[in-house]
């Protein structure tokens, strides 16, 4: 690591590894963001069509910059990134916490299912008995997966 | 898992900093082994090991109880 090093990450890729992940990450995302809109709007009525795009190009521009920022940057030069995060104590505490949120979302969900069914929309409460068996199938996936390759 | 990681780091003469930058971990995972609030992974206990120049059993002790 370096004092120079730029906050955002250097690119991954191509043959001037010095060059900021940042400016790339967001001209790929105008790009596919611009690619997505037009593509929303020729989808739907002529007469919204710049309020199609606008709206689209809107509601997707963050996650494609975030998305090509994930798969430009280098990881390892991002500023404060560490050599060895799997050992850092970090790693633990987001192990942790995705446990603690699955679990929790697990109960709230069966949880909201039940009061739904019983009290309210049973369509709603069916729907999220859905998410949550299938958020369970993912996990006894994930399990079966991790235990495979052990 | 008990240590006495703090003491052997200053006979060193090293800072939480420079002990993490040359374990390749945060600031913050070193301050929690030393205060044994983290157990380190195997392979982060040899890199320990091998920075402050003692075996494993010389710095981390297991629990009495």
């Amino acid at each position: 690591m370096t004092k120079r090093q730029p906050t955002w990450g250097k690119l991954r890729f191509g043959k001037q590894p010095n060059r900021s992940a940042l400016p790339w990450a967001i001209c790929t995302g105008l790009i596919l963001s611009t690619i997505l809109g037009l593509a929303a709007a020729n989808w739907g009525h002529h007469a919204t069509y710049w309020s199609n795009f606008s709206a689209f190009f809107a509601g997707v521009l963050p996650f494609a910059i975030a998305a090509a920022w994930l798969l430009l940057v280098d990881r390892t030069t991002i500023k404060g990134a560490v050599a060895n995060p799997e050992h850092s104590i970090e790693h633990t505490w987001l192990a942790q916490a995705s446990s603690i949120s699955f679990f929790i979302t697990i109960a709230v969900t069966g949880l909201a299912s039940a009061i739904f069914t019983l009290f309210f929309d049973s369509f709603v409460g069916a729907a999220l008995m859905v998410v949550a068996i299938a958020m369970l199938a993912v996990f006894a996936g994930s399990y079966l997966v991790i235990k495979h390759k052990a | 898992m008990r240590n006495s990681l703090a003491q052997l780091r200053k006979s060193k003469n090293l800072t939480q900093e420079q002990l993490a930058t040359k374990l390749g971990v945060s600031r913050q995972t070193v301050i929690s082994i030393e205060k044994g609030r983290f157990d380190p992974s195997l392979p982060l206990a040899f890199a320990i090991s091998r920075e402050i120049g003692l075996p494993i059993e010389a710095i981390f002790f297991p629990d009495e109880n």
